[in-house]
């Protein structure tokens, strides 16, 4: 009798250790393709930080103003950006390779859910990141316009600017995603009547003393009749 | 104008928008000028416009015999103008006098302002001899009134220019100024006509390139400046930052010119200094403090951003004095030059876009213009004239700290060049 329970479980005992064998060998591939990967992308890392030659894409993005306010250009910090994203490159790549050894249908989900998500996601960050940047440029330039120009309350008119621009970059990322467009559309429309009635009550009074002065050359300090000879 | 001219020996250039009419009112001094002073030079009279355009009412026929009925006709008037394709620029019109002067090999150029109030006839020769007789290659007038006006050039632009090269005359951006052949010359040469230090002040633009290519210069001191311009002005900010922003990007241009000390002397000057007059003294510069302090708390966050927090912390401070009634408090020789410096290398270093470095200047010129009005309203021309040259002093003695920020270089390399220098010399 036990010989019969033998002979019936042993192809079971033979699937199960076969099953275990081959997923055992596939764990320690794995975990060695992780080992290998981390070192990989360490010494990519630690290269990349040592001799990654980024005066270049400093300068570029010096002269092209996008680090303008935004963070203080610096050579390590430049390095060290450039090889972490060598590295978590090198360690995304390796990690799903690694799953397709244990899991070939999850890393096939996962590099289509990459495949798709990827580009939508890439594109509303770059939008937003972009919105952002313009949102502080054309803020700050509010601000010391509308100060030297002496307009009051020069900070409403740079947030107003500010909130504006970032607003219009989160309702456009959200529209190239497909996330909640309609809430986010119906947001941003109220946000920019507010803002255009806002603006509406305050340019008012500037229009008028602009004409006025126009009218009346020489009572503020548009036409100041001394600046031309004390300033220069 | 077709065709080569006669040679000239001396042009006089005057160069006005279209919306006016013929300088006569400084016609009879030049005239007078050069008959008693030069009569034996041959002198044409040019009349440049800046648009480009001539007024339809103001034909030549009519135009030439108006401006020679009020002298004898032994001068010629030209009116010239250049082609131009972009807005109008007074650039325009000096462009088209250089030429004209080129073309008919004059020895000297003059460019008279017709806005000019004060010309006098013994401006001419002020300006002119020291061009012909000594081949200076810039003559430039030092006006009487010069020390209580024109500020920017007296706190900036002249301490500055003598800072970097050595040497720079007194009023950078005059309305009269004398020009030799061979400056004329290096001047047409350039490509940079278009750029915008040579359209917004190419006054200072021709000023500082003398300076820099070591051109021989000298001053001449002439009567108060009494200038009536009835064009249109432009609003104070953007005359600021006009100024402050050709003169960055000129001290950019010419990096390679002052990369290394420089010992500053004077420039030669002629002429007697004539007596103070139409001096103000209600003119106070409070509105300009009052400017500052209105400015100060929307920009105090982007000026800790650019500035050294010492730096920021005395103006603060100055700041504080203005907010509890002191009005009286100085805006000092050395917080300014320290402000002006970092500023410059704030924009060649961008750390913010540069039009917004310039724009946070303006309130902090004003706030050292208004200190300076305050401070010197009572006090006699000389002291106001020696206190200028104390700021002068400054700017020469922070050079180190222009050198660092402008070119990245720390304190441990400036030590090393500061010993390498002498020894570079003694070799």
């Amino acid at each position: 009798m036990i010989d019969t329970l033998a002979q019936a479980l042993h192809p079971m005992q033979a699937a199960i250790s076969a099953s275990i064998a081959d997923f055992a060998a596939r764990l320690l591939t794995a975990v060695l393709m992780i080992l290998f990967t981390v070192s990989v992308a360490g010494a990519a890392r630690w290269v990349a930080r040592c001799a990654a030659r980024t005066e270049w894409l400093e300068r570029m993005l010096i002269r092209s103003g996008i680090l303008s306010g935004l963070v203080e250009p610096s050579l390590a910090g430049s390095r060290s950006a450039v090889a972490s994203t060598l590295y978590w490159s090198i360690l995304i790549a390796g990690s799903t390779a690694t799953l397709a050894i244990v899991s070939e249908q999850a890393a096939k989900y996962l590099v289509n859910l990459i495949l798709i998500l990827l580009p939508n996601l890439a594109l509303a960050f770059a939008i937003i990141m972009a919105a952002w940047w313009l949102g502080s440029y054309w803020s700050r330039a509010t601000l010391i316009q509308m100060t030297n120009e002496g307009v009051p309350a020069p900070w409403r008119w740079a947030a107003a600017v500010k909130i504006s621009i970032v607003a219009a970059g989160i309702a456009l990322a959200c529209e190239s995603t497909g996330f909640a467009t309609t809430l986010v559309r119906g947001s941003f429309l109220i946000l920019l009547a507010g803002g255009t009635y806002a603006a509406a009550q305050a340019v008012i009074p500037i229009f008028r003393a602009h004409l006025e002065e126009q009218l009346l050359p020489g009572r503020g300090k548009m036409h100041n009749p001394i600046d031309d000879r004390v300033l220069r | 104008m077709h065709g080569r001219p006669n040679p000239i020996d001396v042009v006089i250039g005057m160069v006005t928008s279209e919306a006016h009419s013929a300088p006569v009112k400084l016609i009879p001094s030049l005239v007078a000028g050069m008959d008693e002073y030069f009569p034996q030079y041959s002198w044409t009279l040019v009349h440049a416009s800046s648009s480009g355009l001539w007024q339809p009412t103001c034909a030549p026929d009519g135009y030439v015999k108006n401006l020679v009925a009020v002298q004898a006709p032994r001068f010629g008037v030209h009116r010239v103008t250049y082609p131009w394709h972009d807005v109008p620029a007074k650039t325009n019109g000096f462009r088209a006098i250089l030429e004209f002067a080129q073309r008919t090999c004059a020895k000297v150029c003059l460019i008279a302002d017709p806005a000019q109030a004060g010309f006098e006839r013994r401006w001419v020769d002020s300006l002119v001899r020291p061009g012909i007789h000594s081949k200076y290659d810039l003559v430039t007038p030092v006006y009487s009134n010069g020390s209580r006006e024109h500020l920017i050039s007296g706190n900036l632009l002249s301490p500055l220019m003598k800072a970097l090269f050595g040497h720079g005359p007194k009023q950078p951006m005059p309305g009269e100024f004398m020009l030799s052949a061979s400056l004329i010359n290096r001047i047409l040469a350039r490509h940079d006509w278009d750029s915008a230090s040579a359209r917004y002040t190419p006054e200072m633009w021709i000023a500082f390139i003398a300076a820099a290519e070591g051109y021989r210069m000298a001053e001449s001191a002439v009567g108060p400046s009494v200038r009536q311009s009835q064009a249109p002005k432009l609003s104070r900010q953007t005359s600021i930052e006009q100024i402050t922003g050709s003169l960055i990007s000129l001290m950019e241009q010419y990096e390679d010119r002052w990369s290394s000390p420089v010992n500053v002397v004077e420039l030669d000057r002629f002429g007697e200094s004539a007596t103070i007059t139409n001096l103000d003294p209600n003119r106070d510069g409070l509105e300009y403090e009052v400017s500052f302090v209105e400015a100060f708390p929307a920009l105090r966050g982007l000026w800790q951003s650019i500035l050294d927090p010492h730096t920021f912390t005395e103006i603060d401070a100055f700041y504080s004095s203005l907010r509890i009634g002191d009005a009286n408090k100085p805006f000092g020789d050395a917080l300014w030059v320290r402000i002006f410096y970092e500023i410059a290398a704030a924009w060649k270093n961008r750390l913010l876009p540069r039009s917004q470095v310039l724009g946070l200047f303006t309130p902090l010129l004003l706030a050292r213009i208004g200190s300076f009005l305050m401070e010197r309203q009572w006090k006699e021309q000389a002291e106001v004239e020696a206190e200028l040259c104390r700021t002068g002093r400054y700017f020469e003695a922070l050079r180190p700290v222009l050198d660092r920020l402008w070119f990245n270089r720390k304190p441990l390399e400036e030590k090393k060049r500061a010993k390498a220098i002498p020894r570079m010399k003694a070799a």
